[in-house]
């Protein structure tokens, strides 16, 4: 089930959200979210539900023990490389078996290892991450194991996270587990934080998605320069507020059941560098990587020839992660060569230089760089480049009419400005205004700062006015504000809505 | 704060529970047959799935529900139609610097929005979609059965429709368009001498949406008389009858261009034809009939056949 589904939005959310607020005790609420979760994921995965609970209930089990064994320092590192194990073994069998296979195979000339062409199982890269940071934390000492295995499947099974993330380690909501406190405040927010989220992944992400979707299947003669790179950039522009759409749905379904996740993207595609844009990009993927395999494999703390090791292998397995395919390796180390680069070449000279070129640079990296993301085939991606340089005209074999690339410029346009964290600016200096303080800038503390995680502010608008006069002028704006997010709610129900349908047979002949 | 909390969440909770209210007022009888049905699509809604492990395990329960859940929203049609029309509003905008004839009715449409005409056409077909070789294998099909029945009379009528028409608004802005004198190339001509080949091909926009409706891909009554006159010249009769062409229903009509493309900016009228008696007895297969038989067995059974399938919402004639 996706969020963006008639299923989710008018049947399950509804359903999950009564029962959760009827039902008086914590420990009900906890249980009823992990039925939920299991429904929510069985919905799209009748059969692997069973592997996921296979996952709780081992996790839960070496928790456990890791908790048991607090002094024994060689049984609880076996028992950690036996939680790895399980958990990599699980993520490698499901989702890498059939890429293994197919390349060992080439390799040998034979059929050695069976391809079982496994569906891959829905959200697995994301829960298995979770209940690996679980394992390790308990193993540092950092969390108490959890005692309550429906707890600590609720934690990994929770529906807002499952499928699309963010990674949420055990630590960030630990306390929330039993603690947390659930608010009028905190439903209104995350309710607003899902419409906006929402409105993103189906109202933007959906409507460039169409252009994307019709230039890649064109192919790169029939398409030409200007069709190669408009498609390129609405993709960018998709996987953007698909993903960042996602993730904000998640925080807010989250805070409207007390739960308060970390920040997943703030505005990346302002990055001025490629070492800033992963600050900002996918935050819970490359903070997981950087404390979970980056640190322990030594860091920066080392060697530079260590240290370039150290960042080719994170970024080879980042890049694996995201698909088991070797584009996927391929965009995974692109970036570490580049972050290498600005590591320890010219990271220097691109912070001192003026901002167009430091912004100027980041895109060109992060939109080519999506090219290898976007196109599998390595064919069909060098047709592509060739298309983006101009080798096959500029509309290819089409018109410029027939490339449709020209309906979509107001909605790049909207895309482009809502990829700038424009909005949180005029709030700002709004709110300044309001609570007649100084605005924050660009950069501060909940404004836009890449190393600021807090989800707190995320959609709200709310101050205290210093005046009458000033508090009349905060109320209507909030008015505005409310009724612009119920509009945004009900295009986007529309288009969900829209999404069914089905146009009659006969209509073609 | 916390009333404007309140009011917030309320609306946010009444929208979301749409479809089950709506199913509550369904299901209590408050809601007439119709809301039952898509106009749009032409048909029933999805009733409650069938829960069992194999639909459960096999997807199609889910799947099923999901269109059962889309069904239940109030007014779909309409809700789909307002979404199409925001998008078309947008296109609308995004044409305005280009000035294109045409653009499409919402994101990734097939079908084509024409203000000047005041019609929704499909996008005209083009030479990568229906190529050379595909029509010359055809016409060599054909042109086999023609050869193995040389004891009869041939004719063939390309019908100049939508899709290849060079008076389709959007004809000059495709850059291969398989119209109607690509495909009298690489098929028609192909076809043997003795196959006769009326020419139908329309020659401008006005001629043809007085033929074909504006918004569907059939031809109108006076577009298949045309066709007819065409065919009977073809075989070397004389069309004599007198015949007349009046509205049957008071409009709006809304075509299969215009439900596919979800927009009901344009609509048409549906045309009757009745034939003048100049004669008053007919014979078919033998039998004489009267010429009110006739009239009723070949007037324009297309409006009565979408209004029977409820695919039109036709008033009756005065």
């Amino acid at each position: 089930m996706v969020f963006s589904s008639s299923t989710f939005m008018f049947a399950f959310l509804p359903l999950v959200l009564l029962v959760y607020f009827i039902v008086p005790r914590r420990a009900s609420k906890n249980t009823w979210l992990l039925l939920a979760s299991l429904v929510f994921y069985a919905w799209g995965e009748p059969v692997y539900i069973f592997l996921m609970i296979t996952s709780i209930v081992v996790n839960w089990i070496f928790g456990l023990v890791l908790g048991e064994n607090q002094d024994a320092a060689s049984r609880r590192k076996a028992i950690l490389v036996l939680a790895t194990v399980f958990n990599v073994a699980v993520i490698g069998f499901f989702k890498y078996e059939g890429f293994l296979a197919e390349n060992i195979n080439a390799l040998v000339g034979m059929q050695l290892v069976p391809n079982l062409e496994l569906p891959l199982p829905i959200g697995i890269s994301f829960y298995t991450l979770q209940a690996l940071s679980y394992v390790i934390d308990v193993y540092r000492g950092e969390v108490a194991p959890q005692r309550n295995i429906l707890y600590l499947g609720m934690y990994i099974a929770c529906f807002p996270q499952l499928i699309a993330g963010p990674i949420v380690r055990y630590q960030t909501i630990q306390d929330q587990i039993v603690g947390r406190k659930e608010t009028l405040e905190g439903f209104a927010d995350g309710m607003r934080l899902f419409i906006v989220g929402l409105a993103k992944k189906v109202l933007l992400a959906n409507t460039v998605a169409i252009l994307a979707t019709k230039i890649l299947s064109l192919g790169g003669p029939t398409i030409g320069l200007v069709g190669a790179w408009a498609g390129l950039i609405a993709y960018t522009f998709q996987i953007f507020f698909d993903f960042s759409g996602y993730s904000d749905m998640a925080i807010g379904l989250g805070r409207m059941m007390g739960f308060e996740y970390l920040r997943n993207f703030n505005y990346p595609y302002i990055s001025r560098s490629i070492t800033e844009f992963w600050r900002r990009w996918h935050i819970s993927l490359s903070t997981f990587f950087r404390d979970y395999v980056y640190i322990p494999l030594g860091g920066s703390r080392c060697s530079k020839a260590r240290n370039i090791l150290n960042i080719a292998i994170v970024w080879t397995i980042t890049g694996l992660w995201h698909g088991a395919a070797w584009n996927y390796v391929g965009w995974g180390m692109y970036y570490g060569v580049l972050l290498i680069c600005e590591k320890f070449i010219w990271g220097k000279a691109l912070a001192k230089a003026p901002r167009i070129v430091g912004h100027l640079y980041a895109i060109c990296i992060f939109v080519f760089g999506w090219s290898f993301f976007w196109i599998t085939d390595p064919a069909q991606l060098l047709s592509y480049w060739q298309a983006m340089a101009g080798q096959f005209g500029l509309t290819g074999d089409l018109s410029f009419w027939e490339l449709t690339v020209w309906e979509y410029w107001p909605v790049l346009i909207l895309c482009a400005v809502a990829s700038t964290p424009i909005c949180p600016f005029v709030k700002e200096r709004f709110m300044s205004w309001v609570e007649a303080r100084p605005a924050r800038r660009i950069g501060e503390d909940g404004i836009v700062n890449p190393r600021w995680y807090d989800t707190k502010e995320l959609a709200t608008f709310t101050a205290v006015p210093a005046s009458h006069s000033r508090d009349v002028a905060y109320q209507v704006a909030s008015v505005l504000y409310d009724i612009a997010l119920l509009a945004l709610l009900l295009m986007s129900c529309a288009s969900v809505v829209s999404g069914s349908f089905n146009p009659f047979i006969y209509f073609q002949f | 704060m916390n009333s404007r909390n309140i009011i917030f969440s309320f609306c946010v909770c009444v929208v979301l529970c749409l479809c089950l209210g709506h199913n509550v007022v369904r299901a209590v009888g408050g809601l007439s047959d119709d809301s039952a049905r898509s106009y749009l699509e032409g048909r029933t809604y999805q009733t409650f799935p069938e829960l069992a492990v194999g639909t459960l395990a096999d997807g199609s329960f889910q799947s099923k529900f999901e269109q059962y859940i889309a069904d239940l929203i109030p007014m779909r049609d309409d809700v789909m139609l307002l979404n199409a029309g925001l998008q078309r509003t947008t296109i609308a905008l995004a044409d305005a610097p280009f000035g294109f004839s045409a653009y499409p009715t919402f994101f990734g449409s097939d079908y084509l929005c024409c203000p000047a005409d005041s019609a929704v056409v499909e996008t005209p077909s083009t030479q990568r979609a229906l190529s050379a070789a595909a029509l010359e294998k055809a016409a060599g099909l054909f042109a086999a059965a023609i050869g193995r029945h040389d004891n009869v009379r041939w004719q063939f009528a390309l019908v100049d429709r939508s899709r290849s028409s060079h008076a389709n608004p959007a004809h000059d802005l495709v850059a291969q368009p398989a119209d109607y004198q690509f495909c009298v190339r690489e098929f028609l001509d192909k076809l043997p001498e003795s196959c006769g080949k009326p020419d139908l091909s329309v020659a401008d926009a006005d001629e043809y949406f007085q033929l074909f409706y504006r918004t569907d891909h059939h031809w109108k009554i006076g577009g298949a008389l045309v066709a007819y006159g065409a065919i009977l010249e073809g075989f070397g009769f004389e069309p004599d009858a007198d015949y007349q062409i009046s509205s049957q229903f008071e409009g709006p009509f809304y075509g299969a261009n215009d439900r596919g493309g979800l927009s009901a900016e344009f609509s048409d009228s549906v045309d009757d034809v009745s034939i003048v008696p100049s004669i008053q007895k007919v014979m078919t297969n033998g039998k004489e009939r009267e010429l009110s038989w006739l009239n009723e067995r070949f007037g324009d059974g297309y409006a009565g056949y979408k209004k029977a399938h409820r695919l039109c919402k036709l008033l009756p004639r005065r």
